[in-house]
């Protein structure tokens, strides 16, 4: 039976404590296809395959796995690997200070009376140079290659492994056109030849030029299994599924009352800080006014991050040019105390390793970023830092005992709120938000959002980053769209829905004039 | 470890109701369950030597012992207290010694061979110390050497030039009447003027408390009860004239250890009280958060570096002044090892953003309490060595586990 499912996951769910990551999905995966998941961020794709490869052993997840005709229940990676299931991360698995031979057959290694054969290994090491058509000398190190072949060093040392089903997540993330190319003729030519992959891609076009099936996964369901080989597939088809769901009563009501243009960026462009030939920033302008809350929209990896902080002070890649205007005057601002000087904030996008010292009381990281506010010759004013952080325990309702109680032990939201409380304290005029709903209960999101829209109604200018469309939507006055550091479209909120965002967010296509 | 108790339910006191002795008691406890056990294991473990080595030798805790302790301990002391900055900034030096056996050759050659004023003799050493410490903030700021490397090259360098300064004789005396060696050997304070210091520390904490007291009152907060302030002030008071009592039994209370706590004291208030000790704690416990709360991270790390290279200097020059010379041996590998285990020991940790000036108090006791301990007994400094690595394993053992401890309790 040529066309007889290789794969097949049923009824597969999978809990963290206090969240359901995967909730009764299943898909199957014909022989010999390319098979595309797609979703948004956190939708759980990522999950969905580390159940599959054993990263997640049997017994930790509900439903069952049917592969190659019979029931699997992996128990660790190597399991899955010897049955043939290979999977290339987003973080490439290779060592960079080894050779590509060596990383090629790392764990696997060919060998004679127990030591290496190195003429086998150089041997076999250009049969798979060539299937995968990179064109290195296989005792090049790893580290002396780009991210693109690096990647197909990923994949010939799959193939080594005599592989059936290949588990490809986010290849192209990290590449560029003609890598991004490359990469996927060569998973065209290996369908010829009988293998089976899972594609796990955001940028949508691709999906669609490649793939012969699509599941799409939301909120950590099923929603639907396309047939494109059948036609009528489009990427507004498949955005339709990733989004389709309404937006409920889950954010607070705001009349936003918004003033002139305070903050402005105008041509802002940043290189990667050790990749010089990479641009995370590439000529990008936006703009904010008093009053109103700026939604940032972009997929993981699109550069709203990185464009943030390096606004931010500087504080994230090499600035090449671009200037920031601030009522009316350009202003430089080349480090985080000079940004903070100049009325901006900005709470990171992972409160834990940027946004606290774990170590603080909720009284000391409050007062962090702005001591020099209750400090007189030098010396912090303890009870004025008391009252302080007594003041926005309460305003923010921050779930502590005391201002004395350590932050390492609140919950995520309350955490968030401090971290909020430490950027109120420096009382910017812009506020940067980076992901500040993050891995946080629905109850603490609220909260936040109120937080949020009080502090737009005293007039501040919020930027807002987020990977939830809903949420962007939901509390945005104006939305810009980011893909592959430009930014590609900016809509009011009024005038943006999921799909159109979308489109913006995963291609430089535009469905309406800029605003 | 028991780990039954949920971490919500903690005894820390309301901040709605005053602040009373039994809060104080109960806030204790609960910070020792939570593990922040804080210097309690060093109390312990210090209270545990002096039993057992007074069972071993009855001289041990005999008043003469115990001046020469504290003179022993002082010259350590201040180069851990270096040594507990760099520590809480979560970097390591390792050339404490060579640069305190280099300072001592510095007011060696200035005293003795230049014939400069004593007191300039002892600013150039600390002032050298001082460069050294900027020179390394430099390099680890500048160019990301870690400090290990930057202070393990500064260890085998700053040694060399220790030894050029001392010239082929390795040597160089300071007689005993020069002030600096009567300063370490024989200057005592009059009973009437420990008794006063005392007294005046005593009445510092009672005045700083009830001024707290005040000022949160009159800004309508809950604050501690005055009994509060009044017990710590004459447990204190009870402590020190003890102390002072107990020593003016044999030469009395030594100038040099005043001083060395004097420091532990500035440096405390330092730590704890001013935005650089806050930004200290904050680089210590999360550079990139820190970074990112526009925190002087770069100045925090330079300024703990000479601190430390500067008490290092200041501790090799009392070290000269006690033995009455300056050799190559002062500052030798002891010193060094001795000064960074005093420091984590005493509970300032390894790894960072934890700890305090009083650390360097605690680990020195502990410190020269073994040696000193040993040396009565006869036994041989192998013996030593042991029992103090044996000691310092401890230690961080015990720092390990709170750590994990307090990882378990916060919601990871």
């Amino acid at each position: 039976m040529a066309n007889a499912p290789i794969l097949e996951m049923r009824g597969i769910t999978k809990r963290f404590p206090g969240v359901v990551a995967l909730s009764d999905v299943s898909m199957t995966v014909t022989r010999g296809e390319i098979h595309a998941i797609c979703g948004e961020n956190g939708a759980g794709k990522s999950t969905l395959m580390k159940v599959l490869s054993g990263v997640y052993p049997y017994g930790t997840y509900e439903g069952e796995i049917i592969y190659e005709g019979e029931e699997v229940r992996f128990s660790d990676t190597k399991q899955s690997e010897s049955a043939g299931i290979a999977i290339i991360h987003q973080e490439l698995a290779l060592i960079p200070q080894l050779s590509i031979t060596e990383n090629l057959f790392l764990g696997n290694e060919i060998s004679r009376f127990g030591t290496i054969d190195w003429v086998a290994s150089q041997k076999r090491a250009r049969e798979l140079l060539d299937l995968v058509g990179l064109h290195e000398d296989p005792d090049a190190l790893i580290r002396t290659l780009g991210v693109g072949k690096q990647q197909l060093v990923e994949i010939a040392k799959a193939l080594h492994k005599d592989v059936k089903l290949l588990i490809l997540d986010e290849p192209t993330a990290a590449l560029n056109e003609a890598e991004s190319q490359h990469l996927l003729d060569l998973l065209t030519g290996f369908k010829a030849s009988g293998m089976t992959a899972i594609l796990i891609s955001h940028k949508l076009n691709e999906v669609q030029r490649v793939a012969d099936s699509i599941t799409i996964i939301r909120d950590g369901k099923t929603v639907e299994t396309l047939d494109v080989t059948a036609g009528g597939v489009d990427e507004d088809r498949i955005i339709r599924g990733m989004v389709g769901r309404s937006l409920e009563s889950r954010f607070p009501q705001r009349t936003p009352r918004i003033g002139e243009t305070f903050f402005e960026v105008r041509n802002w462009t940043v290189q990667h800080p050790v990749d010089p030939d990479r641009l995370v920033c590439k000529d990008e302008s936006f703009y904010v006014r008093r009053g109103e809350i700026v939604g940032f929209a972009g997929l993981m990896g699109a550069g709203r991050t990185e464009l943030a902080m390096s606004v931010f002070g500087r504080s994230y890649g090499t600035y090449l040019g671009g200037e920031i205007i601030k009522d009316g005057r350009p202003i430089q601002i080349t480090n985080v105390h000079e940004a903070i000087e100049n009325g901006m904030g900005y709470v990171s996008e992972d409160r834990k390793t940027l946004g606290l010292n774990l170590l603080d009381t909720v009284k000391r990281a409050t007062v962090s970023a702005r001591l020099e506010k209750i400090s007189r010759a030098g010396v912090v004013d303890e009870l004025k830092e008391y009252q302080i952080a007594e003041e926005y325990r309460q305003a923010l309702r921050i779930k502590a005992n005391s201002v004395d109680e350590g932050v390492s032990k609140l919950s995520g939201g309350n955490q968030q709120k401090v971290v909020l409380a430490k950027w109120m304290f420096t009382d910017p005029e812009l506020l940067i938000l980076d992901e500040p709903t993050r891995g946080i209960d629905v109850g603490a999101k609220y909260e936040i959002y109120n937080i949020i829209n009080q502090l737009a109604a005293q007039g501040k200018g919020i930027v807002l980053i987020s990977s939830e469309l809903p949420e962007l939507l939901g509390m945005s006055d104006r939305i810009y769209t980011i893909f592959e550091g430009q930014i590609t479209n900016v809509l009011p909120a009024e005038q943006a829905d999921p799909e159109s965002l979308m489109v913006s967010m995963t291609s430089t296509r535009r469905t309406r004039q800029a605003a | 470890m028991s780990r039954e108790r949920r971490g919500t339910a903690r005894d820390l006191p309301d901040p709605s109701a005053g602040y009373t002795l039994r809060d104080m008691v109960s806030g204790f406890g609960g910070r020792l369950r939570d593990g922040e056990l804080g210097s309690l294991p060093v109390v312990v473990g210090l209270v545990v030597i002096a039993v057992l080595f007074q069972a071993l030798n009855p001289r041990f805790l005999a008043p003469g012992n115990l001046v020469n302790l504290t003179l022993q301990a002082a010259p350590l002391g201040v180069i851990a207290l270096g040594v507990v900055v760099v520590l809480l900034v979560a970097q390591i030096d390792l050339s404490v010694g060579s640069v305190s056996g280099l300072a001592s050759a510095v007011v060696g050659v200035a005293a003795m061979r230049l014939q400069w004023p004593l007191l300039v003799g002892i600013a150039a050493a600390i002032a050298a110390g001082a460069a050294i410490g900027a020179f390394y903030g430099f390099l680890l700021t500048r160019f990301g050497v870690p400090s290990f490397l930057i202070t393990l090259a500064g260890l085998l360098g700053f040694l060399g030039v220790q030894l050029v300064l001392l010239g082929p004789s390795g040597s160089i005396n300071i007689p005993f009447s020069n002030p600096l060696v009567q300063f370490a050997n024989t200057w005592f304070l009059p009973p009437w003027a420990a008794y006063v210091i005392a007294g005046v520390a005593a009445m510092g904490v009672l005045g700083a408390g009830l001024a707290r007291r005040r000022r949160r009152l009159r800004a309508q907060l809950p604050a501690e009860h005055p009994s509060v302030s009044i017990v710590k002030a004459v447990l204190l008071l009870g402590v020190l004239c003890l102390a002072v009592w107990y020593l003016s039994l044999d030469r009395g209370t030594a100038v040099m250890p005043v001083l060395f706590l004097l420091l532990v004291v500035a440096i405390s208030y330092l730590l704890r009280r001013t935005r650089w000790g806050r930004s200290v704690f904050a680089v210590g416990g999360n550079p990139d958060a820190a970074r990112r709360a526009g925190l002087p991270v770069t100045r925090t790390l330079v300024t703990a570096f000479m601190i430390c290279s500067a008490f290092a200097a200041l501790g090799g020059v009392l070290q000269a002044a006690r033995l009455g010379s300056a050799t190559t041996l002062t500052g030798s590998a002891d010193t060094n090892l001795n000064a960074i285990a005093a420091a984590i020991i005493g509970g300032t940790s390894l790894f960072g953003g934890r700890g305090g000036a009083w650390s360097a108090v605690l680990g020195v006791l502990v410190i020269s309490a073994i040696s000193s301990g040993l040396t009565l007994l006869n036994l041989d400094s192998s013996v030593r060595y042991m029992v103090t690595g044996a000691v310092l394993l401890l230690a961080v053992i015990v720092d390990s586990l709170s750590r994990r401890s307090r990882a378990s309790r916060g919601r990871a």
